[in-house]
């Protein structure tokens, strides 16, 4: 057998504690850092810039120039008619659908993990910290929650309430919690036997004022890299239902409905579902470079991160 | 051991109440009328009266709960608006398909995804560990959509490998790889990632450094000591992230066609059809809280370690 280096016997020197400036040197000296950082700042610049960066606007069809003499979709080309990414099966332009919907899906997707983050960090700060019957019910509830099917009850809530933007994010964020509050629950129980918690106890400080100043500022930064981390994984959930036609609605482009859309021009304008298939996992893999890169310098070993869709 | 099993099943029982609660609420605590949805928003207000009466909505909310809990007991989900067919009829005739597909997924991804990992695990550190890591990372980032769309024009249409789409029974199996690969390869991904870094976090192990000052081979070090508690959390993962290959298929089989749950979802979606959207719901949380419990009875048997007291 050849290397096995990796899982060899190890002669262990102590692991040296690190301070928080090492830390931040480590993570910028992760390979993946830098590129997930541009990628990541890229995608945020073209949601932010959308309406500079977009050359038309988006709900607008070109009947006329926009089509082919057949009727059909323009290819991409940097000559002509001012469409570089060509246009879609009504004549719109595809460069500024593209740019339009970094803007929706990073909308949807942060705040869909914000609204997440908020309750499970509730959650889990209560369920830690006051043990007992309360945090029995309310992690018994959380199991039932992970046991849902969520892609499949997001597509029954949404139909029921009608597809807007509002109600993408929100029913994301009320279904995406659970993991968030396990984990709260599991960094609460690590800190509150710690010798200042009891010291605030016994200082007769009340349990509200307990948990919000002396255990939530030593749980906060785990939470909130683990709520970022979630972001990458709603932006899938976000395209994948606009896929499935329940997402966003028209005329509001979304990467996911673009590829749905272009699936029955595959074969004649294979584009139409490459750049939005590019985009969408430019962004992902960016967030997840990320994500990688900070749970490789909190845990050097693994190799975790990342969300399936 | 049977303590074990009798005490999870109880749980189980309220698991499955708990989902089929949820459920009754959303259905009945949305601002939707029920009758309306039933009925059609044209419906005149007689009909709208007829359907309220049949559907028992005239009942206060608890006697309404216990008729569906009768229902449901019978196994009766209602009829479906668009076939009119009773929902329990077309999920019996869609699960087997679903079954099918999702046991060629899982095949696929673990004997793409667990030789990988124990590969890449070998040579953590190295150039070649490096590039796997990266290449998985890309597969995490990629919505199940994005790869079903791209395996479809590459493999079905550029190279007539394999049909369009539809469904074909087991010995011809030409039509359930690339809707089975679709999922499997994000699958994968997560599955060397997993394991890779589960067998770098083992190799610290007391009992691996034992194995090790034996004198043992590294293969059976490797596979026998490491690989095999390494398994455990590729177990528990496998039982958690259930849910998201039914979201997966359901993605994968409305691309290529294939008759199973997702597609019956997928046609249910722009319709409305809310009998076959909470038939499939409720289908699914059932099909993973039994799934739960399968992979938790694996894990006591696995792991011996886990008290059945």
């Amino acid at each position: 057998m050849s290397s096995t280096a990796a899982l060899a016997p190890k002669t262990g020197a102590a692991t040296e504690i690190p301070s928080r400036r090492s830390y931040w040197r480590k993570l910028a000296s992760h390979p993946f850092f830098w590129p997930g950082v541009a990628l990541v700042v890229l995608v945020i610049g073209v949601a932010i810039f959308a309406p500079e960066i977009a050359t038309r606007p988006y709900w607008q069809i070109y009947p006329n120039i926009g089509l082919s003499a057949t009727g059909g979709p323009l290819p991409p080309s940097w000559s002509g008619k001012g469409f570089v990414l060509g246009t879609d099966w009504l004549g719109r332009d595809v460069f500024s659908r593209l740019v339009w919907s970094a803007r929706i899906s990073l909308q949807v997707g942060i705040f869909a993990s914000v609204i997440s983050g908020v309750v499970g960090l509730v959650i889990g700060l209560v369920s830690g910290y006051f043990g007992g019957w309360v945090d029995m019910v309310l992690m018994r509830f959380t199991d039932i929650m992970m046991g849902f099917p969520a892609l499949f009850f997001l597509i029954l809530l949404i139909s029921l309430i009608g597809p807007s933007v509002e109600v993408i994010y929100l029913t994301m964020g009320l279904l995406g919690w659970p993991s968030i509050a396990r984990f709260a629950r599991g960094q609460v129980l690590s800190v509150r036997k710690e010798t200042y918690v009891d010291a605030a106890q016994a200082g007769g400080v009340s349990r509200w004022r307990i948990i919000l100043r002396h255990i939530m500022p030593n749980i906060i930064t785990p939470v909130v890299v683990l709520v970022s981390m979630s972001i990458s994984g709603n932006i899938i959930y976000e395209s994948t239902l606009s896929f499935l036609g329940i997402g966003v609605p028209d005329p509001i482009p979304s990467w996911g409905k673009m590829v749905s859309g272009g699936l029955s021009y595959l074969y004649v304008a294979p584009t139409l579902v490459i750049f939005p298939i590019l985009a969408i996992s430019l962004t992902t893999i960016g967030f997840n470079l990320l994500a990688e890169a900070f749970n490789a310098t909190a845990n050097p070993r693994s190799a975790r991160g990342g969300h399936r869709g | 051991m049977a303590n074990y099993i009798i005490r999870r099943l109880g749980w189980v029982v309220v698991t499955l109440f708990g989902i089929v609660l949820i459920n009754f609420f959303v259905m009945h605590l949305l601002p939707i009328d029920y009758a309306k949805v039933i009925a059609g928003t044209h419906a005149s207000a007689v009909t709208l009266k007829e359907i309220a009466q049949n559907y028992g909505l005239d009942h206060p909310i608890w006697y309404q709960f216990i008729l569906y809990i009768r229902q449901l007991g019978s196994l009766d989900l209602g009829y479906s608006y668009q076939l009119h067919l009773p929902v329990t009829a077309m999920l019996g005739a869609a699960i087997p398909k679903t079954f099918y597909l999702a046991l060629a997924a899982v095949i696929l991804e673990l004997i793409i995804g667990i030789p990988l990992g124990i590969w890449t695990a070998r040579r953590a550190g190295t150039f070649l560990d490096s590039l796997v890591i990266a290449i998985s990372l890309v597969g995490v980032s990629l919505p199940t959509f994005a790869v079903g769309s791209l395996l479809l024009y590459v493999f079905a249409f550029r190279l007539p490998w394999f049909p369009l789409g539809g469904f074909a029974p087991f010995p011809h199996i030409g039509y359930v790889v690339l809707p089975a690969l679709s999922y499997a390869i994000t699958g994968a991904a997560y599955y060397t990632r997993l394991l890779r870094s589960a067998m770098l976090d083992i190799g610290d192990a007391d009992y691996v450094r034992t194995a090790w000052a034996k004198g043992l081979s590294s293969n059976r070090v490797v596979l026998r000591h490491i690989f095999r508690n390494a398994l455990i959390p590729v177990v528990t993962f496998f039982g958690l992230d259930f849910g998201g290959l039914l979201g997966g298929l359901l993605v994968t089989e409305s691309i290529f066609d294939w008759p199973g749950i997702g597609a019956m979802t997928y046609r249910a979606i722009p319709v409305v059809d809310v009998p076959t959207l909470l038939g499939v719901v409720l289908f699914a949380s059932f099909a993973i809280v039994m799934m739960n419990l399968l992979v938790d009875v694996f894990y006591a048997v696995l792991d011996p370690r886990i008290s059945y007291a």
